[in-house]
């Protein structure tokens, strides 16, 4: 009796496990894969949404492999509105399942809606409970709700694309919780990458063509105010101390032709100093990476040619990082590299005098580095397969 | 004796922990934070002089009152009379903060649950720890013993994988502006910490009494610890955003991603919070009836844990009518209220009696 009274308990249990009033049903939510937000006319922005629709998914089953290929995952919607929330509901109208933002893994910014500032569009995302924290976040050049329509050569949608695409490293990689803690930090500047309009990625042909990537978006406070090109991205990566997954390519005047190097690890450092009101920073690389292509007559076994390599890709970096610094100090004068934080951590009581004038400091540090690049491993081969025996000293 | 049951050294330390630290596991960082900022780990190690001290004053009572609670020994040491008003008020005082424990957590539920209605949500916690009070303090003792890994572990779990995306600099400078923000950002978390005097209702149903000043110790270490942990887990992750976020510690479990496979901890924090808060609810639960009975002087507490169930729900209305009102009351007038009626008032009282040279010796006889 004891045992079936203890069964009938579980049992009961295990039916309010449903959730009551708030069960819900997988097939009554239209779940958005990636949402783009973009301007309309005056203070309204339209707010598209990546749905993906569920039958396409199931497989082409008996029928054959043929055309169901053709069937599309997801379908855009898209609607007006004085902000998210209130487009959101006007989106709502047009669909008979009710939106959940759970899986959204992407959200797009056009370009003028990110120069208007978009602090009320992440507090809606930071604020409702549905959205992701790790979402990535994009600015697109042109109109960012152009990229949901597009297919992706190997993806299953954009939205998914432009995850991957985060996960390699190749430029920056942002997230919500990095752009709401980037902007309650210390320098209220904000970086998020930067993609390619989405009108020129339409077809495959454009999408082989065309880089994705274009750079990072420079955001003084939540307004978007500059761009910086690929080449000086991957310079604030390195002030950042972020991964970089892209090879350094040098010319080695010495051997006649250029060395490619990966980078696998680095730390950097930012070591602030104030001297005599004279506000500096040092920024300190350590970095390891292995040899991808040599294009040189030199053999990389040999210590001077990798002293030689190690010194070139030293000062490439170098030029990197002063490109970077060059863009932000001078010309958009915003601190996405945080030396804020840094001069606040070391120096809290001048921090503390100076910060309202943060904006005429900033521009004015002086920035000196202190490189140091190891190349560890030549790769498989030692010198250039183009110049076999090139060192040989038995000739 | 009201209570017959008997329980360990080490399940008080199970039961007293979860008291502390379930409300700390909701808001706390950013509580701390809102104050102290980026020093809101110290915050936690000035509170918990709070725990040591309330704690303390317990066993000290209990020591010349043994087998006796707040209540009772109120009424040898002070009168009746002066012991009735007094008894009145701790049961007053019980009754509306375990209301609002109930309502904090049910908002917070509500988050998620937005459509089942709140009475529902408080109604089946405040079930299922009547349940547990109507066993006795041995169930209570056990189901805490039993919970306290899955409390405990799911907590160290997270920390282990948001690990990599920790920022230690986010400490510095230490010391800003100075020790007075962190002293500061001690005040809600001392009013939980004196909680821990809620040992008092404990102590007198325990087997082995010679580890009784041990257990509690650790507990107040342990909550201590944690907290100092989970504060700085937290700024690590968030920075100067922390103040800002309402749920740092659920917002560090949903940012845990590991292979894009395992992710959305959310709901694992939840489950945490809502075993921390069954303890809590119950301990307050427990010392509410037990002490009502002991007011009256009835002989069993049994029929009472229904009609005391009901005035917490009705309380849980009565006293909050909003998520903002919880805030107000748990950032000014809760700690306040538990620092003065779990620190100063026993102190109080222990003085008096070691004044006056008051002491059970019946129950000493009995027990030495």
């Amino acid at each position: 009796m004891r045992t079936w009274g203890s069964v009938l308990i579980l049992v009961v249990c295990a039916l309010l496990l449903g959730g009551c009033w708030d069960r819900t049903e997988i097939n009554d939510l239209a779940i958005i894969t990636a949402a783009a937000v973009d301007k309309a006319e005056e203070s309204e922005i339209v707010l598209s949404i990546q749905v993906f629709i569920p039958r396409a998914v199931g497989g082409p089953g008996l029928g054959g492999p043929t055309g169901s290929s053709e069937r599309a995952l997801t379908t855009i919607l898209s609607a007006k509105g004085e902000n998210i929330a209130d487009a959101m509901s006007k989106v709502q109208s047009k669909l008979p399942r009710k939106i959940f933002w759970g899986h959204c893994k992407v959200y797009l910014f056009g370009e003028a809606v990110a120069k208007d500032g978009i602090a009320g569009h992440i507090d809606f995302l930071v604020r409702h409970p549905e959205p992701r924290n790790r979402a990535y976040l994009y600015v697109s050049k042109g109109k960012a709700g152009e990229h949901l329509g597009n297919n992706s050569l190997l993806e299953r949608s954009t939205a998914e694309a432009l995850r991957e695409l985060a996960s390699l490293h190749l430029g920056m990689a942002v997230t919500l919780i990095d752009f709401r803690n980037m902007l309650n930090g210390e320098s209220r500047a904000v970086v998020l990458p930067y993609i390619e309009a989405g009108s020129k990625l339409e077809k495959p042909a454009q999408i082989q063509e065309n880089t994705l990537l274009l750079g990072s978006a420079i955001f003084r406070k939540d307004k978007m105010i500059g761009v910086l090109s690929t080449k000086a991205t991957r310079g604030l990566l390195w002030l950042r101390d972020e991964i970089i997954r892209a090879s350094i390519s040098v010319q080695i005047p010495a051997g006649q032709g250029r060395v490619s190097v990966m980078p696998i690890r680095g730390k950097t450092k930012l070591i602030p100093a104030i001297e005599d009101g004279k506000w500096s920073i040092l920024v300190k690389i350590e970095a390891e990476g292995d040899i991808v292509e040599n294009g040189t007559k030199l053999d990389m076994m040999e210590m001077s040619s990798n002293a030689l390599v190690q010194k070139a890709v030293e000062d490439d970096v170098r030029s990197r990082i002063e490109l970077a610094l060059y863009h932000l100090q001078k010309e958009l004068n915003a601190d996405v590299t945080n030396f804020a934080a840094a001069f606040h951590r070391k120096y809290p009581q001048k921090w503390h005098e100076a910060k309202q004038n943060w904006d005429k400091i900033y521009p004015q540090i002086e920035v000196s580095t202190q490189i140091h690049i190891t190349v560890r491993r030549p790769g498989l081969v030692t010198d250039s397969v183009g110049h076999p025996g090139s060192h040989d000293k038995r000739k | 004796m009201l209570e017959t049951g008997k329980i360990s050294a080490l399940q008080i330390g199970m039961l007293i922990y979860p008291v502390v630290m379930s409300t700390a596991m909701l808001s706390g960082p950013s509580l701390m934070a809102q104050q102290a900022q980026n020093d809101l780990w110290l915050s936690p190690l000035w509170a918990s002089l709070g725990g040591f001290f309330s704690v303390w004053i317990a066993i000290q009572l209990n020591k010349r009152f043994p087998g006796m609670s707040i209540i009772e020994l109120a009424r040898e040491i002070t009168g009746k009379a002066p012991a009735a008003v007094l008894g009145f008020l701790y049961l007053y005082v019980l009754l509306q903060a375990n209301a609002v424990i109930v309502r904090e957590y049910a908002d917070f539920i509500a988050y998620f649950l937005q459509e089942t209605p709140l009475v529902l949500i408080m109604g089946a916690l405040i079930l299922v720890c009547s349940l547990a009070v109507k066993g006795g303090i041995e169930v209570m003792g056990r189901t805490a013993q039993v919970f306290f890994p899955a409390f405990i572990l799911p907590l160290l779990m997270m920390i282990g994988l948001v690990f990599p995306a920790l920022d230690p600099g986010n400490l510095l400078p230490i010391l800003d502006k100075g020790l007075l923000p962190s002293v500061k950002g001690a005040y809600i978390p001392l009013g939980w910490f004196s909680e821990m005097f809620l040992i008092s209702y404990l102590l007198p149903s325990l087997s082995d009494r010679k580890y009784a000043a041990t257990s509690a110790f650790f507990a107040v270490v342990g909550a201590m610890l944690t907290m100092v942990i989970v504060n700085m887990v937290t700024l690590f992750l968030m920075g100067d955003a922390l103040d800002n976020v309402l749920f740092p510690i659920m917002d560090t479990a949903r940012y845990v991603n590991v292979a894009d496979f395992f992710e959305n901890m959310d709901s694992a924090v939840m489950a945490v919070w809502v075993i921390g808060v069954y303890v809590k609810v119950s301990m307050f639960y427990y010392a509410t009836v037990l002490g009502t009975a002991q007011w009256l002087n009835l002989t069993s507490y049994q029929p009472l844990i229904l009609p005391v169930g009901m005035l917490i729900l009705l309380f849980c209305f009565w006293g909050v009518p909003s998520v903002y009102i919880v805030k107000e009351a748990a950032a000014v007038a809760i700690p306040a209220l538990f620092v003065l009626f779990f620190c100063f008032i026993p102190a109080g009282l222990l003085l008096w009696a070691i004044v006056r040279g008051k002491r059970n010796r019946t129950e000493e006889a009995e027990s030495g």
